[in-house]
């Protein structure tokens, strides 16, 4: 590839299209502004092609540079959090007792891609490479320049801002009798 | 250690996998505190699902065959020129740029306009609670700019006692600045036999007070202390 042949740029292409996409997918939620990324990401990765060190993994790269674009692309939805607060209030709770049941919960989930949207674009880069593509701390600061410590804030913060979407009863301090904790609907 | 701390560091531990020997204390307490494993045991499940939520982000994901058709054919035509991307850059700053110009001009003429002057006017003493905004005194002894329709504003700082600045900022005093302004003379003859009232705005920054204030003494503790009763009036808000 770093000659100009199109056949190794096709392999190249086949063989790293599937996590770049992924990630595009993941943050744009777009199927159509993900295949654009994808399409911008691998043009440019041909036209460096000179520039790419042979000897390690371009994916690192490739996964910057997709991230880079996305941002670039995606206007921040500032207008979520509203929507994640009344949803909350309707969420089904008993949180205390068993908690495992009720994160089964389809709201949950909603609760959780919406509270993914709503994150600052570093914390968002950081859950869905470390736990969506199951990069390593390692990696995955690699990919986002920054260092591992960096990055374990980032995961904390972003999980800690999720946690604080979901239903408003788990904000109790801990140790507090199941039978004290307040039901909102 | 307190239960709360304990349940913290667990969450981070758990969270990147990072028990080891020096994690014994913790695993000791999870053991033996319910609220502990609810909490490490909510924080699993809901990384669970934060992880089956990414996963349905991108459920049967792949990019179209036209994809590559797509790059195949960006890839083989030439780059953009120089000055093409010069362009498209700049433009792309400009419209950056646009929205920060859009909310300074109309601030920078509001200043103009009012004939507005910040100065830092110190803090005030420290000795007196009461007193948040200096004294008129502790304003003069600021050189004061002239003040003209067409002065920019300054915003500067200081630390430090009535009126001037000191060397080393001390934590106790405010912050203070304030903006004069000075309404535009309607003719020479006024501005020369009335000078135009001006009206100081002043915005003080006061560290929280940290210290203990002691215990709290009942009036006729105070007065055997020989304070004056006026003061003892004056401080339990009657008058005296």
């Amino acid at each position: 590839m770093q000659g100009g042949d199109l056949d190794a740029f096709e392999e190249f292409f086949n063989r790293y299209k599937r996590p770049v996409y992924a990630t595009a997918l993941a943050i744009t939620r777009d199927p159509f502004l993900a295949e654009e990324v994808l399409q911008d990401c691998f043009v440019k990765a041909y036209r460096v092609r000179e520039r790419l060190d042979p000897a390690r993994s371009p994916l690192p790269w490739l996964q910057r540079v997709t991230i880079n674009l996305c941002y670039s692309r995606v206007s921040r939805r500032k207008g979520l959090a509203e929507p994640i607060t009344s949803l909350i209030t309707n969420l089904v709770v008993d949180v205390a007792a068993r908690p495992d049941q009720v994160v089964e919960s389809r709201e949950v989930l909603d609760v959780l891609q919406r509270g993914i949207d709503a994150l600052p674009p570093k914390q968002q880069t950081a859950i869905i490479l470390y736990y969506l593509h199951g990069y390593s701390l390692a990696e995955a600061s690699e990919i986002a320049d920054c260092n591992v410590g960096t990055m374990k804030s980032r995961l904390h913060y972003a999980l800690k801002a999720l946690r604080i979407q979901l239903p408003v009863e788990r904000r109790v301090p801990v140790g507090t009798p199941a039978s004290v904790r307040v039901t909102t609907r | 250690m307190r239960c709360r701390r304990i349940c913290r560091e667990l969450l981070w531990l758990a969270r990147f996998g990072e028990f080891g020997p020096s994690s014994q204390p913790h695993l000791d307490h999870l053991a033996g505190c319910r609220g502990c494993r609810d909490e490490v045991g909510y924080d699993r499940a809901m990384v669970e699902q934060l992880r089956i939520a990414l996963a349905r982000r991108i459920e049967n994901a792949s990019p179209s065959p036209m994809a590559w058709e797509g790059i195949l054919a960006r890839a083989q035509t030439p780059e953009p020129a120089a000055v093409v991307r010069v362009w498209a850059w700049s433009t792309a700053l400009v419209g950056r740029v646009r929205w920060a110009t859009a909310m300074a001009a109309p601030g920078l003429a509001l200043v103009l306009a009012l004939n507005m002057e910040i100065v830092p006017v110190g803090a005030p003493s420290t000795n007196d609670a009461a007193a948040a905004v200096p004294e008129r005194s502790s304003l003069q002894q600021v050189p004061r700019r002239p003040v003209e329709r067409s002065s920019l504003a300054y915003l500067t700082r200081t630390w430090g006692g009535s009126g001037g600045a000191v060397e080393q900022p001390d934590p106790e005093a405010a912050l203070t600045f304030a903006a004069r302004v000075q309404p535009p003379a309607r003719s020479a003859e006024t501005e020369v036999s009335e000078p135009a009232p001006t009206t100081e705005l002043r915005l003080v920054i006061r560290p929280l007070q940290t210290h203990d204030p002691g215990p709290i003494r009942s009036p006729a503790a105070i007065e055997r202390e020989g304070h004056p009763p006026e003061l003892i009036n004056s401080e339990a808000g009657q008058p005296s």
